[in-house]
């Protein structure tokens, strides 16, 4: 089991938001998350993150076997839980080239392990690159200053290509995107996908989920996973709605 | 007792002629403590040791490609002709240390420095003004500086402070620029007790430009006021002002800066800009950005802010492993940057880069035995930013 999320209840100031979230993810699986807006869905993957505006209040998270809400948020990074920000920020000043070197030499530093020489870095920057066609031109440019809505989320994914996280949470990857663009970060996605990660996905619209096949699709609402299924459950949610689910769990 | 601690000195550091320079001939090293270690930067350098101006200044020097002479005991004159183009930076060293056999041991220094430059029409320089310090003298420093550019001429003036917290330095600058000529100012303070830069800046022809920059990176109970008054007399000059600045502890710092478009000084460009980093609550700045305009036909702008360190970007970085430490710096170097990507001499840029680097990381302090602290700087390039 790589993640295993037992009741968790997360607020921020006086206001619940996650009230008892249970999930199971082993290595090689894909999860969608879907669900109304404000119900927690982004919450989840914050907290996950270890984004300290949210307090937990109750229960438990265990990612490969060790408590996680224990770990700061660059030592759960170090140790590869990554998340691929819905509203990815803008760093003036710094370089996508500098931020990634950083990021990569400070998680081989946490592991014990030589910083990257500067040949091998520019080598493998190039390579991964290629996973969502981001030119090099880009890659020289402030971290996502001045980036279009699908330049952001492009570098999103190439960053996870960089950092190869053993557990992704992609927090509305596709919003902002159009088909193209949709089309190039899904197949970085799906390049990523490996025996010995598992990526979740959250989402609003069934048609990512096209691209990016899941083997399980839940339901967050009222900040709780209400309804899992397998994929055709998206179908489903696209033609009826949420307001049947809510329905039937009387919220 | 090296040479330089003798009161010397023109140190002409780097022997190599430059395409149409004469090569420092007279070279008199001062002493390798002393050197000037600016990686790929050829200077000529000139040490200002405890007030004393060099001796052998009295006359005129030949084989270099400007003037320098003393024109009373505190002041120093460097003179560009016409149309001579400098291309190796001038670098005055004031540099305040206890001597052993001077008595300055529990009185303090008391200096005051008059230093005036003179471009002719199309003559370019780069002058590098550093003001530093041993570790413990305490010494309160007087410059006054005066420019005169004639016509197209070009002068970048870089004013690097980097002196203990038992000095003072009160640095004034007035500067007149003609028509079609340019200043550029960056007034760099990385340490001292307190660092207050005036400039007074006139532009007085068509199409002449001032821009003056300035970084501030201040902790402890370190003060550092900034204050610039640009005053457009005639019509179709352009200026701009960006300082910023970062204060750690209980520093504090003041920056006002004016911008003064006189009556008939049409197609005026002015901007200002001022942004200040508070790490902590007890660390204090205030600013006041003021713009004086008695023209119609202008294009004028102002901003100043007053802010922390953005908390979304840190986590952001975090998310990706970096440390908080190393994020906090990252973004630190980041702000700074903006500034020193402006002035335009790349080794300079680059020296500045690595000195701003190690005082972000706590290591710079005023300072060693070296005029120029740079003996560890190179241990730094390998750092990912």
């Amino acid at each position: 089991m790589l993640l295993e999320i037992k009741d968790l209840h997360a607020s921020i100031g006086d206001k619940e938001i996650l009230r008892g979230v249970n999930l199971r993810i082993n290595e090689g699986e894909v999860h969608a998350i879907m669900g109304p807006n404000g119900n927690g869905k982004s919450t989840l993957a914050s907290v996950i993150a270890g984004n300290e505006m949210f307090t937990v209040t109750k229960g438990e998270v265990l990612y490969k076997g060790k408590n996680l809400l224990d770990m700061s948020i660059e030592e759960r990074a170090c140790e590869g839980v990554f998340l691929g920000f819905q509203y990815p920020v803008e760093i003036p000043g710094v370089s996508i080239a500098s931020f990634m070197r950083t990021a990569i030499n400070e998680q081989r530093k946490y592991h014990g392990q030589d910083p990257m020489d500067m040949l091998e870095f520019a080598q493998y920057m190039e390579e991964k690159q290629k996973v969502v066609e981001l030119t090099e031109n880009l890659a020289k440019r402030s971290v996502n200053e001045g980036f279009s809505g699908g330049e952001k989320k492009k570098n999103e994914i190439f960053q996870m290509a960089m950092l190869q996280p053993s557990l992704a949470f992609l927090d509305e990857t596709d919003s902002g995107l159009d088909i193209d663009a949709l089309r190039i970060v899904a197949g970085g996605v799906n390049q990523l996908r490996r025996k010995d990660n598992a990526i979740v996905v959250i989402t609003h619209y069934q048609r990512l989920l096209d691209y990016i096949v899941p083997d399980f699709v839940h339901v967050l609402a009222g900040g709780k996973i209400v309804k899992t299924g397998p994929k055709e459950l998206a179908l489903e949610l696209e033609e009826k709605g949420y307001d049947w689910l809510k329905a039937e769990e009387g919220l | 007792m090296s040479k330089a601690e003798e009161g010397l000195n023109v140190a002409g550091s780097v022997p190599a002629a430059l395409s149409g320079v004469p090569a420092a001939s007279d070279r008199m090293i001062a002493g390798d403590a002393f050197r000037c270690d600016v990686s790929d930067l050829d200077t000529h350098s000139l040490i200002w040791l405890n007030g004393r101006l060099p001796e052998n200044l009295a006359g005129r020097r030949e084989g270099l490609p400007w003037q320098v002479y003393r024109e009373s005991d505190h002041t120093l004159v460097v003179r560009v002709e016409e149309g001579v183009v400098v291309d190796k930076p001038l670098q005055i060293i004031v540099l305040c240390k206890r001597e052993a056999e001077s008595g300055n041991k529990d009185t303090g220094l008391d200096l005051a420095l008059s230093l005036r430059v003179e471009l002719g029409r199309g003559a370019h320089l780069t002058v590098v003004h550093c003001i530093d310090s041993d570790r413990e003298t305490e010494a309160s420093v007087q410059g006054a500086v005066r420019l005169e550019l004639a016509p197209a001429a070009r002068l970048s003036w870089l004013s690097l402070q980097n002196i203990n917290n038992r000095c003072r330095v009160e640095n004034s600058l007035r500067a007149d620029v003609a028509a079609g000529a340019g200043l550029h100012t960056c007034f760099c303070s990385l340490n001292g007790g307190l660092l207050q830069n005036e400039q007074r800046i006139d532009l007085n022809g068509v199409q002449a430009e001032a821009s003056a920059l300035g970084l501030y990176l201040v902790d402890g109970t370190q003060k550092v006021y900034n204050k610039v008054k640009i005053n457009h007399n005639s019509p179709e000059a352009h200026s701009r002002q960006l300082f910023k600045g970062i204060l750690d502890d209980s520093a504090s710092g003041r920056f006002e800066g004016h911008v003064f478009v006189a009556n008939g000084a049409q197609k005026t460009e002015a901007y200002q800009t001022n942004r200040n980093l508070l790490l902590t609550k007890k660390a204090k700045f205030q600013t006041k950005p003021y713009l004086e305009i008695y023209a119609d036909d202008v294009k004028c702008s102002h901003g100043a802010t007053i802010g922390q360190l953005d908390e979304k970007a840190l986590f952001y970085m975090r998310c990706r492993g970096i440390s908080q430490t190393t994020a906090r710096r990252l973004l630190m170097y980041a702000f700074a940057a903006e500034v020193i990507r402006e002035i335009g001499v790349v080794p300079l840029e680059e020296h500045l880069t690595r000195l701003v680097q190690r005082r972000l990381r706590g290591e710079l302090n005023a300072c060693e035995d070296c005029a120029l602290h740079c003996t560890a700087t190179k241990a730094c390039a390998n750092l990912p930013w």
